[in-house]
């Protein structure tokens, strides 16, 4: 195997991760979006520039801090949902939770199964169907942001569910 | 300014549209307030952009498991494939094709996904997309290594400690002060080295002899093999030479068989300063090059058979000396069931363990077969398929506990490999086994049913495969901790956690598997057992390394 196989792999395997320290850091789904291409695409070209054995997380999350403050200075200030003030204490929460993301990703099937029908079909819709607030809404007969409502209370149920304290069998 | 309720519900309003719309001005400005003032609100907002950001990562590989044949809808992938597309477009410029299309045609014939690597499929626009298996990367591991380290004896020097039989040796500096050990080189040379020795390992074809009695067997397709001594370079032309290099930087160079031929050092092999020598060729080389005839002295240099017989004489003695290590554990109290493995023709279908008060324990073996173990003449249980294991009960509760065990492991096939899992994991249920990772854990489930993991990092990569290792686990209640060991080190130690209260029971287990009501997955173990130990009390770290250094082979 190469060089390059073994980068992409740990590139690829980075992405959620990225995603998240990227959209926390935004606080907006789209510019994280944008923001993250940018970043696997600087990430890719500084491919050579990355000491196999070193730490990814920290060189590509450096990578990563450094496109969003680029991104800030190009936006209008009133697209931008933090101040500086706020950016610093995100940046710090973001940094510290994605230390147990893989923990919480190999936690998340089970919990996803205790959901009720219901929420797993809001889940299943939006996430992996790709249909908006409102098309989900139409579906279920309710009110676009009532299905945000939903989704933010699935998200926090399954928040809780991964943390350490419920985490309450011999899982994996 | 604390964060209470009303500020909690204002977060909360926003953050039901933070990752699924754009927020207005006002809700950013709140927003931003809210992370500012208080930190909680800032570890909650973090939290749900994460769950959000493994909601999107999971589901996309839920999609790709279910729908790895047909080809997706396009509308489900608009917003899963979207910020995979910068990943994609750059890899479309960057890698090969053909490399990627290999790797799907892989993939498919496992149709599991057990094989870990990466899966790759393509949407309707064309692009390729890559994507990671959520299993330990091990097809694809780098492997840094050009030799292994295939025999010892008698090693004697700070390194060694940690140098193990069947060792990948990665390019390096090797120095130790006495004893032998023999290398076989990825380029297939076999090179067996007597100390007091420094030798520096450049590549698979390649070392540097700095110090050290040398000699190397070269067949055919390892031809080039080349050595650096201080004042020359050796390359061999095919069989075999010794070669020594003293203290005071003088050498010697004798060819048993073959040819071989000698460069100034740092000539860059050139014309001007080559020398050839034959079979039966021997001379004395001083720092300057200087060179003089000598006369062949074969036995001076180790040969790969006599350090076999080395070490065979050396594995006689730890053998002898594990033997008295086990009948001293005879007169160990806080010994609760100790296998020590050794196959009885009359009853070779039962493991005959020692139990408590001169008690003896009869475990049952199911499909596992007799094989060698750490030494010759001493035995182990090879557990290879889905249904080996070995049943046992142990009496008894106990305040704390320590778990001891040799093991080979050959792979790690399932999520979960049992090491000793009692049955199901109701109530006190122990669970000590190693994770597809490679970590080693100890689950608990104390009576009040609350449950813990106590996992290592990973401790074992593809490198360590096929090796005896020493695991041992101590429950300390104590002091309060559970302290994981790897060849009689300290690998992980922390603290009990909330809720570990009550006596702990083994009762009935299995060894190598997993058996009783809620025993779902298939855990069986891939590899040999040699020894498994457990004490009805915490073991502390002397003790460990002492059981270690006795039964290391």
């Amino acid at each position: 195997m190469t060089q390059d196989d073994s980068f992409l792999e740990r590139m690829t395997a980075f992405q959620g991760r990225l995603y998240g320290f990227v959209l926390s850091l935004l606080g907006d789904a789209d510019q994280a979006n944008e923001v993250l291409q940018e970043t696997n695409l600087v990430l890719w070209k500084k491919s050579d520039e990355f000491q196999p054995g070193s730490d990814f997380k920290a060189w590509s999350f450096r990578v990563a801090h450094f496109q969003v403050m680029a991104f800030r200075q190009r936006q209008v200030r009133d697209r931008l949902v933090f101040d500086e003030q706020a950016l610093e204490k995100v940046y710090r929460e973001a940094m510290d939770v994605d230390t147990v993301f893989e923990q919480k990703k190999e936690r998340l099937d089970e919990c996803v199964e205790s959901l009720s029908t219901g929420s797993q079909e809001v889940l299943t819709r939006f996430y992996v169907k790709g249909e908006s607030l409102r098309e989900i809404g139409a579906v279920l007969n309710r009110k676009a942001n009532s299905v945000g409502q939903t989704l933010f209370r699935i998200r926090k149920a399954l928040i809780e569910c991964v943390s350490d304290e419920k985490w309450g069998n011999d899982g994996i | 300014m604390a964060f209470d309720d009303a500020d909690r519900q204002e977060l909360e309003t926003i953050l039901c549209s933070a990752t699924t719309s754009t927020l207005d001005e006002h809700a950013s400005k709140r927003l931003s307030d809210l992370v500012t003032q208080h930190e909680e609100a800032g570890r909650i907002y973090a939290q749900h952009c994460q769950m959000h950001a493994i909601l999107r990562e999971s589901t996309l590989l839920a999609t790709f498991h279910a729908d790895h044949e047909a080809p997706l809808v396009a509308r489900q992938q608009r917003n899963v494939w979207l910020w995979w597309a910068g990943l994609a477009a750059a890899v479309c410029l960057l890698v090969a094709a053909g490399a990627i299309a290999s790797r799907f045609m892989n993939n498919e014939s496992d149709n599991g996904g057990t094989v870990p690597g990466i899966a790759v499929g393509r949407n309707n626009d064309g692009l390729i997309l890559t994507q990671d298996h959520d299993v330990a990367g091990q097809a694809n591991v780098n492997d840094t290594g050009v030799a292994v380290l295939t025999r010892v004896a008698g090693l004697k020097g700070q390194a060694t400690a940690n140098w193990q039989v069947g060792q990948t040796i990665p390019p390096g500096l090797m120095v130790w002060d006495k004893g032998v050990l023999q290398l076989e080189f990825y380029g297939g040379a076999t090179v067996v080295v007597e100390g007091p020795a420094e030798i520096e390992i450049l590549d698979e074809s390649r070392v540097v002899c700095r110090l050290g009695r040398l000699r190397a067997n070269v067949p055919e397709p390892a031809r080039g093999f080349a050595v650096l001594a201080p004042a020359f370079e050796l390359v061999d032309l095919g069989t075999e030479f010794g070669l020594s290099v003293m203290d005071d930087g003088k050498a010697e160079v004798h060819v048993f068989d073959g040819k071989v031929e000698l460069y100034d050092a740092e000539s860059n092999r050139s014309l001007a300063s080559r020398r050839e020598l034959n079979a039966g060729d021997a001379i004395k080389l001083d720092r300057d090059g200087t060179a003089k005839d000598t006369a062949v002295q074969e036995t001076e240099f180790v040969t790969s058979s006599r350090l076999s017989m080395l070490t065979d004489a050396r594995r006689v003695q730890q053998l002898r000396n594990w033997h008295d290590f086990r009948d001293s554990l005879q007169n160990d109290q806080r010994v609760v069931a100790f296998f020590p493995f050794e196959k009885r023709l009359a009853k070779d279908r039962s493991l005959i363990g020692d139990g408590t008060n001169d008690t003896k324990i009869e475990g049952a073996i199911v499909g596992c077969e007799w094989t060698q173990g750490r030494w010759p003449g001493k035995t182990s249980l090879q557990f290879k398929r889905p249904g080996d294991r070995v049943r046992v009960t142990v009496p008894g509760q106990f305040d704390s506990l320590t778990y001891s065990t040799w093991v080979r492991v050959d792979g790690l096939d399932r999520l979960r490999n049992s090491l000793l899992l009692t049955d199901g994991f109701r109530k006190n249920g122990i669970h000590w086994q190693l994770r597809q990772d490679g970590s080693l854990n100890l689950g608990m489930r104390y009576a009040n049913n609350r449950a813990h993991n106590y996992l290592t990092k990973p401790i074992f990569d593809l490198f360590r495969l096929g090796q005896w290792v020493h695991l041992a686990t101590v429950y300390d209640t104590e002091e309060a901790r559970v302290s994981h060991y790897v060849n009689g080190q300290l690998a992980h130690r922390q603290g009990l956690k909330r809720y570990a209260v009550g006596k702990l029971k083994i009762g009935k287990a299995t060894i190598g598997n997993w058996s009783g009501r809620g025993a779902s997955d298939v855990r069986n173990f891939n590899g040999c057992m040699d020894e498994l130990i457990v004490f009805g009390e915490a073991l502390n770290d002397e003790e460990i390394r002492g059981i270690y250094e006795l039964g290391r082979p």
